[in-house]
This record gives C-alpha cells, structure tokens and sequence, in this order.
C-alpha cells in the first residue's frame, strides 16, 4: 500500500515536472518569423474595446497583409488576474493593453513584458509626441511599453439644475475654493428633494486628483497635498454639498446612476463619460442639458490641468514574433489612422493629427453635447499613478484605508497621513 | 499461502476502484498544498523570481501590522459567530421541532440564506443597514437613539455588522444538522424520563441537550473552519473595511497573492492559517471526550 502511494506520488512528481520543462521547451523555440512569411498574433481582447481594435487591425492589415490575428477573449474586470496568470504560465500573447500603470508595472517588474528601447532604437522612432508620458514608462531606466490612448478628467454638469437654481454655470479654469463655493449655492432641499451639489465617485483618485495637479504622486517624500485633498473632500460632505462618501459605498452608487438621476450639480469623471452620456440620453435615461469644464484647480496650478491614465501598451516578453509586434504597436500607438480610429469613438489617443481632432468634434457635433468639447485637447495630464511596482497596493490599500478612516472621522488628516507614512515604509518589502 | 493471493487480489481491487479519486485528490490537493508550502519558505513572485529565504516569510509575517489586525479581526469573528449562530439554531430547532402545519416552510425559511448568492446578500444587507437611509436606522432614529450606529461605515460597528449577517446566513445550516439530531431522539427517552418525574425543562436539559451534543460538537467543529475561512462576505460587504476593521486572514492573503501577487508570502499566510485551524480541530476533538455524549 505504501509503497504504490509513494511511486504514484512520484509518478505525479516526474509528470508535473515533465510538464513544465516541455512548457519552457516551448518558449524556446520561436521567435525565427522570416520574411514574407504568415504571422499570427494574439491579442486579448473584451467587448469595449472590441469595435475599435478589429478597425485598427483591419487598418494594419492593408500594410501587412501577412499578418494574422488571433484573439484571446477575457474580461476587463478579472483583467488584471488574468493576464498575469496567463503571461506567467507561459501562454503566447503579443501585443497586449496593460490598461494602466499599475498592471504595467508590476508586468514588468517580473520580466512578463519585453523591453523596447533596443527595438524603438532600431526602429528610430521618434517618441517624443508622447510628452512626458513616454518618460513615465520607464521602469529602471528601460521602457516595456507606448502610451497610446489616454483619458483625461473634466468637471460634468448638469445645466437644467444651474438654470433652476439661478447659478451661473461653472466656468474653465475655476480654483477649488471658487468651485466649492459655487458647489454650495447649488446644493438645496434635503430629503427626497435634495440637490446635490457634487458626487465624487468612491475611487481613491476621486480624492487624491487635487494633489495630482500639483504634481504630486503617493510615492513623494512629500505627501502633504494628499493631505490638503483628503480635507477638501470631507469638508464636501460635511457642509452636505457632496453625497456622503460611505453613503455611496453602502448604496453602491455609480457615477452614472447618480448623474443621470438629475439631482447630483457637478461629477468630475473621465472623458470616456462623454460616450456614456451618449448613449443615455439616446436612450432617455438623461433628460437635461449637460457640458463639460476644466476640473478646477489649486491655486498657483495652470488652467486645464487635470490628471488621467495611459496605459502603456506592450509586448509579451515571450512572444515569438516581437519584431511583427513592434510594429503593430507603433501602428497603434503612433500611427494617423490609429488616431482617427480613436477620435471617431469619442476617445482621446497621444497622436494627435489635426483630422483625428476634426474627427472628434464632428463627432460631438453630431451628438449635440458638450459644447465646450474642444477643451479636451488643451489638457495638461498628469498621470493618476506612476508605474512604480505594487502602486495598486500604495493607492487602493495603503491610500485608501487611511484616508476612509478620516472621511469615517476616526482619524485626523495629520493622524491619516502619519499613517500612510509609516505603512510605506513597514508594508512595501 | 492462497490466503495471502486473495488478500492481495482484494487489495488490487479495491485500490482500483479508489484510484479515481486518489488521482484527482493527489492531482488538486495533495500537490497544490505541498506546493503552496514548499512556496512559503521562497520569495516566489509568481513568475521567475523564487528564491529560498527559509523562514523569512514567517518572520515578515509576526511583524506586520496587517497580518495582526486580521489574525484578531478573525478570531474575535469566528469566537462570536458560531457560539451565537449554532445557540439560535438550537432553539429554532427546538421551537420547529414541535411540529406544526408550516414547519415545512419555516425550515425552508431559514435555511433558505444558506443557499442564496453571497453577493445578492451583501447588496441587501448594505441597503438594510445603510447610515442614513437604511430602515433599520430609521427605525433607529424614530426610537430615538442617537448617536445611530454608523454599521459598515465606522470600524466600531463594521465587524459586528458583519456577524450579524454571518448568523443570519448561515443559522438554517446549524439548524437543520440540529433539527436532524432532535428527531433521531427515540421517544421512549421522553417517556421514560416522564414516568420518572421529568418535567418539560429538565427533560430538555437532562435528554434532549445530553443527546444533541454530537450535532454540536459537529455543527462548532465545522462552524469553526468555515469562519476561519471566511472570505466572500468579507469580500462582497466591505473589503476588509473601513481601514482595515473587518479585514481577516483569508482576505489578507487574497490581497497578498492576487493583488500583489506575492506568492510566498501569501502561501506563508495559508500555511499559518491551516496550522490554526488543525490546532483548533484538534483542541476540539480532545476537549469533546469531556462534554460529547454519544448514545
């Protein structure tokens, strides 16, 4: 009896090793495409961003018609388990969204994606149109990735509950203060008939967006921004201008059913709002007129900034065709039609060509709203987050449990952000 | 000599029929635990990286603040749950125990959260105990109680709020097991007990509770585990919030191994885990020789 429970453990054993020595055997092999042969690369891919992606592929496809595709289905929600458990276990995925720096860092931190500045040298690629963003991927020095499309955060509001209240309409480049004064005479009623005068979505960045104005990222020496931040959103809610912070976390409250339901002045959101309002108020779930502005400021901070996220797109680092793939993703990430692709949606992207932008306002023309749209291209973004590894941690964990403790009054900002210092220094290793 | 060939030829059968599941329990258990534990003593980042750094884990572990939160968080969850959820089942199997036209429908009443979607729970219990628009602090502020509990908002009440819904969960589990013991307790006992002088109390005392020990001892046994265990109503209720008040091991690990994706580490903590609940097992099964009666 022990004896066969041990040779079958060991059976198991020899067999488990077998199987990953035939996985590494595999990744071995590979990368030898010659010229002019058929390529296939495999992509991941979800139901947003579904539409665009066959366009662009499509696009790419007429200058390289030897390159086939290859989908792998997921869903953007388990995204950030999902390509990790593939990549490590060894699954073939070329060219790859990493959706933001977070899942881009700690990619490639473990050495899942492949570096890029050799092949952008060789290649001569000019990375400059991405501004500072392209800077913001380096990881150690070295690049894994291309920003291609960005969002980018605006102040919505809802015109009929301004025009109601007699309050003139926020304005671009309004500081804080001045925003939460005006907040304030739009805030009425209680109740059932409560006006709101500003929802702010239960996500860190809701909060920590004023600092990141400045400049300033939670991995600083410096966090004292983070500070002033964290109070201006509680003292929100406690002059009952802003829906409480855990009200909205025990209800479950998304930024869109709030907005939509007519009640909530002003929600600062990403661009990508714009398409949603779209389709509401296509569909009659939006009944009011609705523009954008600039999401105010601190002071001494230039007009129109505001903060958003680029994921880097990039390149497994066991993909077996990484020069194919480079140039898929200079086409994405790069390329004029690839812009176009995007402004039509309604998106933002780095390459900016004067079409792609005539593109993006016919397409806001057509639609009516926001008027103000042009502002979109005049932002100044500061990345939410750096690509730094276990940033998700620093901000969603770290970030965020210390700071709902002062939004739940239990702590001091100054005890709030002691906290967050020490947990930096204690947790990260 | 042809003895020993039968014995062996019985033996060859009956292990056959057993391989399936040997198979499958060496193939997704037996391996994936020894795994995990031969991880816990690496630095393994679930990919390349998975060096040997003995006990660094474990020492990393006693160190960190959040792992002594939830290691507390934990024990003050699964010492209040299971006493009070298999203490409220005892009497609602004794009260349905007395029969009645609908007892049909009341077990399935109170069985019934048992098997609903941890999810669906969260969401309605969220809304049932929402600060201001819940109707339980309505209810509350009619009453006049001020200041009114804040539920899962405030780190005072958040770990209690979710034991309330732990018991109201998983009560119709303990009850049925109880349920179940109560009606396998033959009559005659009753009626013995009865000629003897027993009243109703002390026959409850003296043959009803002395013959439910073992649905007991293994409704707390498994009571136990499952709460040191816990992790989707954690997970569907407040994400180990606010700050880390309601944080338990198992989430800590979720947090360690799927959003940081340290894997040694987070198998360290499973290790720890499983070592506490075998020792609190074995505690019981010890313990049980003093209190358990079996008939």
């Amino acid at each position: 009896m022990k004896r066969m429970v041990s040779t079958l453990v060991v059976a198991l054993l020899l067999f488990a090793v077998a199987m990953s020595l035939s996985a590494a055997g595999g990744r071995e092999q590979a990368r030898t495409a010659a010229a002019g042969e058929t390529v296939t690369l495999r992509v991941p891919i979800w139901p947003d961003i579904e539409p665009e992606t066959m366009e662009r592929i499509r696009a790419f496809q007429e200058l390289n018609p030897n390159v086939e595709f290859d989908f792998w289905r997921t869903d953007p929600a388990e995204y950030r388990q999902q390509i990790f458990v593939q990549l490590a276990g060894g699954a073939t995925v070329d060219v790859l969204s990493t959706q933001n720096n977070a899942v881009y860092a700690d990619l490639a931190a473990r050495g899942l994606l492949l570096p890029l500045d050799d092949l952008i040298a060789e290649a001569g690629f000019d990375t400059s149109y991405m501004g500072p963003f392209f800077e913001g991927t380096r990881i150690n020095g070295q690049s894994f990735g291309l920003p291609f499309g960005t969002t980018a955060w605006f102040m919505f509001y809802n015109k009929s509950i301004f025009d109601a209240a007699g309050v003139p309409y926020p304005t671009d480049g309004m500081t804080w203060e001045q925003w939460y004064e005006l907040a304030r005479r739009v805030t009425s009623g209680s109740g059932q008939n409560k006006v709101w005068g500003t929802f702010f979505h239960p996500w860190p960045i809701l909060w920590m967006g004023s600092a990141v104005q400045q400049g300033a990222t939670p991995v600083d020496q410096d966090l004292t921004a983070f500070r002033e931040a964290m109070e201006l959103r509680k003292r929100l809610e406690d002059s009952g201008i802003a829906v409480p912070y855990f009200d909205s976390i025990a209800a479950n409250t998304h930024y869109t059913s709030a907005f939509f339901a007519g009640n909530v002045a002003m929600v600062p959101m990403g661009n990508w709002f714009i398409g949603m309002l779209w389709a509401a108020r296509a569909e009659g779930r939006v009944n009011f007129d609705w523009d954008i502005v600039q999401m105010p400021v601190p002071p001494g901070v230039q007009p129109g900034t505001t903060w958003g996220m680029a994921g880097p797109m990039a390149i497994a680092a066991n993909s077996r065709h990484p020069e194919v793939a480079f140039e898929y993703l200079k086409f994405v990430a790069s390329s004029s039609q690839s812009a176009e692709i995007v402004a039509r949606r309604g998106l933002l992207s780095f390459a900016q060509t004067p079409r792609a932008r005539e593109l993006f306002l016919e397409r806001v023309a057509e639609q009516g709203e926001p008027a103000n749209a042009s502002i979109l291209f005049d932002a100044v973004i500061y990345p939410e987050y750096p690509a730094v590894e276990d940033i998700n941690f620093i901000v969603n964990t770290i970030f965020k449990e210390e700071a709902d403790l002062f939004f739940a009054g239990e702590q001091s900002s100054n005890q709030a952000l002691a906290n967050i210092r020490r947990r930096l220094q204690t947790e990260l290793d | 000599m042809a003895a020993n060939a039968t014995l062996r030829q019985t033996r060859i059968t009956a292990y056959t029929f057993l391989l399936p599941n040997l198979v499958g329990f060496l193939v997704f258990i037996a391996l994936p635990v020894l795994f995990s534990f031969t991880m816990s003593f690496t630095n393994w980042d679930g990919h390349l990286r998975r060096d040997f750094i003995g006990f660094g884990n474990y020492v990393r572990m006693f160190g960190n603040e959040t792992f002594r939160i939830s290691l507390a968080n934990t024990l003050v969850y699964t010492f209040f749950s299971v006493p009070v959820s298999v203490g409220i089942a005892i009497l609602l199997a004794v009260i349905l125990n007395y029969g009645g036209k609908m007892i049909t429908a009341y077990r399935l009443f109170i069985f019934l959260p048992y098997v609903s979607s941890t999810i669906a729970i969260a969401a309605v219990w969220n809304l049932i105990l929402h600060p201001s628009l819940g109707p339980v602090n309505n209810f509350l502020f009619r009453l006049g109680v001020d200041p009114l509990p804040r539920w899962f908002s405030s780190s005072q009440w958040a770990l209690f709020s979710v034991i309330i819904v732990t018991v109201w969960k998983n009560v119709g589990y303990y009850m049925v097991i109880i349920l179940a013991a109560l009606q396998g307790i033959p009559s005659s006992l009753y009626e013995c007990a009865e000629i003897d002088g027993a009243g109703p109390l002390q026959r409850f005392v003296h043959v009803t509770i002395p013959l439910l020990t073992p649905a007991i001892f293994f409704a707390v046994v498994i009571g136990i585990i499952q709460s040191f265990k816990v992790f989707d109503l954690i997970f569907a209720l407040t994400e180990g919030g606010p700050g880390r008040a309601t944080n338990v091991l198992a989430y800590t690990i979720y947090q360690e191994a799927f959003m940081r994706f340290r894997m040694g580490y987070a198998s360290a903590l499973a290790v720890f885990l499983f070592v506490v609940i075998m020792l609190f097992t074995f505690i019981q099964f010890r313990g049980q020789k003093k209190w358990v009666q079996y008939m």
